[in-house]
């Protein structure tokens, strides 16, 4: 009630104070007569208004409106100022955005929060996908879902050989997440989930607009695929967004996979991986979905006791989201995360401190003013309000123009990392909350303290302008560390020989388990593609190995040292051209035989002879070599050794040959697909240059590098800006003083002991921040450095090189207008 | 004549209570203070207005135009019911103050 009356008061505001007055004009006309003073009219009239309680709006409208005039009076340093800002803040924002639309926002299906995905998990082992007998015990048994949807990727030969990515589906997969048909019409249950009828095939609709100029007769056409006849029935719109996007060519019905790839034996297969969705059914939760999951996998258990792993569930996530991170990947990805928005935070400290120099340097300025005030009756608090409103004021306008950098910034960052097209940096709750705590930070950071310091009578205000400069050091150091360590580890990891060959191999990939392939038909089937390959004009050599080299595959033991197991051919040494240090590689045909590296030799047994020993966990395999480290999996990770072992039909299902051209690789790669091709018409192997591998290895190394040392750069400049603004102020403060010095004869190394000797130590304690703060979180990037140390001295002393070389530039200006200030000039100065 | 000031808060019980007989307009009300104070207190013009704003703020008085005996157009105060059980209840409390104070003074 009371509010209510109040809030009266203050719509009718005008109208009750020109009352008031009226009435008080007659109270004093009435006791003039009594010839008595009624005091300052407007002051009493203030205080009666005062009771109102809105006193605090007019002070803050003048606040505003007094700050306003003062920064449109010097428009280069509210330029400034907000140009710095909208930097600091729209780095931040871009970063915030890119993580937003990967992490926190489902893509544009239909009800995206409804749908799940499962996953395998055991105490023992786990995996991201399930299998089609998973898929087809939960579509028969699950009442929590309403519908199961699979996918499974696979690589398909369109008709003139060129390579398509496919998904196979199922048949529900489109209507489920909503997608339509441009042309013709896309996959549906009734028609497609039924192996009997001949296949049938959805474009996506960049291969349509590509291969078949948007031709709406591809209707109906037949192509073929894998050298079957497959029949177009429509193409995706336009807009059609997958689930866990990525570049599909065309969608065909997961019942016709073993249709289009021999061999495959999908359909009872607990190795071929379908990744797993569903839609929840009413109000049923994913707890829920879990739950019943947990229990169907004790049923399915019994029908399936060697496939189903011991103490199986289905752990149950969101399924519509680019990127849905699992407690496992939480340990790899939020450190990440974590590193990158410490580094974007770094900018906007850079800029924070930068700015909270020019506002001390400007409210130091300003003294004359603010004494006049506080000796008419402001308060010091009323002074500080007067501040932080000019304050606020910046940072309105950098946070409003560090949004719309963001969005540019957001929309850059995701185009250049190759995200697909419906990300779009977008201004949700996320991003305003996120933009308004940033610049209440920044408020704090850049406005509070300066108005608190220069409010502050007769106290040295060094000390906050020693901590911004610290600041600035520290944030700009860490950068200049985190993004030389990248760039170092990515020069070396294309440039220095990795202990492998990259340049002259090519790998041919036949995944013959895949194919239904058991152990002997493999090594059959080894011994066949060897010898052929061998035969070929221009090989050098061929082996075969359970890991591609730089491929995805990885097999890892951590008793006792971290190690990455190989089963390979005995020439694999020669063909990938790692040498044997000591001792000789195990023979043609012999078992109980193994070949350490050098590292794993030095770890296990430091000081000893490895030859002749044990190799740990395994019974009478006897170490009969030890070959140079070669990081083939994992590349120049100093963490890990290897250890290599004869070949086994079992792990020839999986197996890859590699390889060796006497010339280019390039030049044999046609031939060696031919040739592979021949061995068995039903496989189709995949034939990649190892080079190749290595520049995907290093993709995102490269736009890590890239994005920090932007990063650093922009810190950089703001860093040397904010050096040259603090010295120039400085020397002109210290001008008389200087001059003085000069006049009774002082040295130039005395006149730049006074202009620039204070900052000595917090550039110095800035620098030690900086550097600590990398060394202690550059571990982080570990993977990313390939091979170079995250303690890397060269790193570190060239972020403090490269800073201090900027920050001598900076100085130079100033340095030199302090050295020519004449004494008498300098008398005269003010 | 000696002037007292005014206790702090007795200001709106007085001018509640003054109010009580009929509307006034404000220099009538401190007229009225002063006179029924035997001249001993005096309202000062710039603690009436804002008590009397405070008045209007909680809903325990009116003001309207009216036109006075001198013919000048002035604002009168009235009492509203909510201000006339204010009254009764600020005037009980005050009593009882005045009773134990009193009490104590005789007592010592």
């Amino acid at each position: 009630m009371g509010l209510l009356r109040r809030l009266g008061f203050l719509l009718r505001r005008g109208r009750m104070e020109r009352e008031l007055a009226e009435e008080m004009a007659a109270h004093r006309e009435m006791m003039g007569i009594r010839g008595e003073g009624f005091g300052n009219g407007l002051r009493l009239r203030e205080e009666a208004a005062d009771v109102y309680g809105w006193a605090w709006l007019d002070r803050v409208r003048q606040d505003v409106s007094f700050g306003l005039r003062l920064l449109k009076k010097s428009p280069v340093f509210t330029l400034c100022a907000v140009l710095i800002l909208a930097i600091g803040i729209g780095v931040n924002l871009s970063g915030f955005q890119v993580l937003n639309v990967a992490i926190f926002t489902p893509v544009p299906v239909k009800d995206p929060h409804t749908i799940i995905s499962y996953s395998r998990r055991s105490p023992q082992a786990s995996s991201g996908g399930a299998t089609y007998p998973h898929l087809d015990f939960l579509r028969r048994h699950a009442r929590t879902v309403s519908a199961v949807m699979a996918y499974r990727s696979g690589d398909l030969t369109f008709d003139g050989g060129r390579r398509v990515s496919a998904r196979f589906v199922t048949g529900n997969w489109f209507t489920e997440i909503g997608g339509e048909a441009a042309a013709g019409r896309v996959l549906n249950a009734e028609r497609d989930d039924d192996s009997r009828v001949a296949p049938v095939a959805v474009l996506s609709h960049s291969l349509w607009t590509a291969e078949f100029g948007s031709d709406p007769a591809i209707v109906g056409r037949i192509v073929r695929l894998n050298g079957k006849p497959v029949t177009v029935v429509g193409v995706a719109a336009f807009a059609f967004v997958d689930l866990k996007p990525s570049e599909t060519d065309l969608w065909l019905p997961l019942e016709q996979e073993p249709a289009l790839i021999e061999g495959s034996g999908l359909r009872t297969s607990f190795e071929k991986d379908v990744t797993l969705f569903a839609r929840l059914a009413g109000d049923s939760t994913p707890g829920a979905a879990e739950e019943e999951a947990r229990a169907l996998m004790l049923e399915m258990k019994k029908i399936h006791p060697n496939d189903i792993w011991d103490g199986e569930w289905l752990p149950v996530r969101p399924g519509a989201y680019m990127a849905s991170i699992d407690e496992r990947e939480r340990a790899v990805v939020y450190p990440v995360i974590g590193l990158a928005s410490a580094l974007v935070l770094c900018v906007l400290t850079v800029a924070c401190a930068n700015l909270g120099n020019l506002m001390l340097a400007r409210a130091l300025g300003r003294a004359r003013e603010f004494s006049i005030r506080a000796a008419v009756g402001a308060s010091r608090g009323r002074l500080i309000r007067q501040l932080l409103t000019e304050s606020l004021l910046l940072a309105a306008l950098g946070t409003a123009a560090g949004i719309g950098l963001s969005y540019w910034g957001g929309r850059y960052m995701l185009a250049a990392t190759g995200a697909p097209r419906f990300l779009n940096p977008a201004f949700d709750w996320r991003v305003g909350l996120v933009s308004a705590g940033l610049s209440v930070v920044a408020v704090l950071v850049f406005g509070f303290m300066p108005a608190l310091q220069a409010t502050r009578t007769a106290r040295s205000k060094s000390r906050l302008r020693g901590f911004f400069v610290g600041a600035q050091v520290a944030a700009c150091c860490l950068l200049l560390v985190m993004s030389s360590l990248l760039v170092r580890g990515l020069v070396r990891a294309l440039t220095v020989d990795p202990g492998f060959d990259t340049v002259h191999t090519l790998t041919v990939q036949p995944a013959l388990g895949e194919h239904g392939y058991r152990a002997e038909s493999a090594r059959a089937y080894f011994d066949e593609l060897r010898q052929r390959l061998s035969a070929a004009p221009g090989v050098a050599g061929v082996a075969a190995v359970s890991l591609a080299p730089l491929g995805n595959r990885m097999a890892t033991t951590d008793r006792p040292v971290r190690t990455v197991v190989y089963d390979a051919d005995p020439n694999y040494f020669e063909v990938m051209r790692i040498p044997i240090r000591r001792g000789r590689r195990f023979g043609e045909g012999e078992t109980g035989a193994c070949v350490v590296s050098e590292s794993f030799a030095q770890r296990v047994w430091p000081g000893e002879d490895p030859l002749g020993k044990e190799f740990p966990g395994r019974g009478g395999v006897v170490v009969v070599g030890v070959a140079a480290d070669a990081r083939t999996v994992a590349l120049r990770d100093s963490s890990t050794t290897e250890a290599y072992f004869p070949t086994t039909g079992g792990s020839l299902r999986s197996s890859t040959m590699v390889v060796r051209a006497e010339g280019r690789p390039e030049s044999i790669a046609a031939a060696v697909e031919e040739i592979s091709r021949n061995v068995d018409p039903r496989v189709r192997p995949d034939i990649e240059l190892v080079r190749n591998n290595l520049e995907r290895k290093t993709e995102s190394a490269r736009s890590g590098a890239l994005i920090v040392s932007c990063l650093g750069v922009m810190a950089l400049l703001l860093a040397a800006v904010g050096v040259y603004g603090i010295a120039a102020y400085t020397v002109t403060q210290q001008t008389r003083d200087i001059g003085i010095r000069v006049a009774i004869g002082a040295p130039a190394r005395e006149v730049l002991r006074v202009a620039v000797g204070g900052f000595r130590m917090p550039v110095f304690i800035g620098a030690v921040c900086g550097l600590g703060l990398a060394a202690a979180f550059s571990a982080v990037l570990r993977r990313e450095l390939f091979g170079v140390s995250p303690l890397d001295p060269v790193s570190y002393a060239g972020a403090v090189g490269v800073f201090g070389a900027v920050a001598a530039v900076a100085l130079i200006g100033p340095v030199r207008r302090a050295l020519r200030i004449a004494p008498a000039q300098a008398l005269r100065y003010e | 004549m000696p002037r007292i000031e005014m206790p702090q808060g007795a200001l709106g019980l007085l001018i509640l209570k003054v109010l009580q007989a009929g509307p006034l307009h404000g220099y009538a009300i401190a007229q009225r203070i002063h006179l029924l104070s035997e001249e001993v207190l005096a309202v000062e013009e710039g603690s009436l207005y804002p008590a009397l704003q405070r008045l209007l703020l909680k809903g325990w008085v009116q003001a309207e135009w009216a036109v006075s005996e001198t013919n000048r157009r002035v604002r009168a105060y009235k009492l509203t019911p909510a201000g006339r059980k204010q009254l009764h209840a600020e005037l009980a409390e005050y009593e009882q103050a005045q009773a134990a104070i009193q009490a104590v003074l005789r007592g010592a």
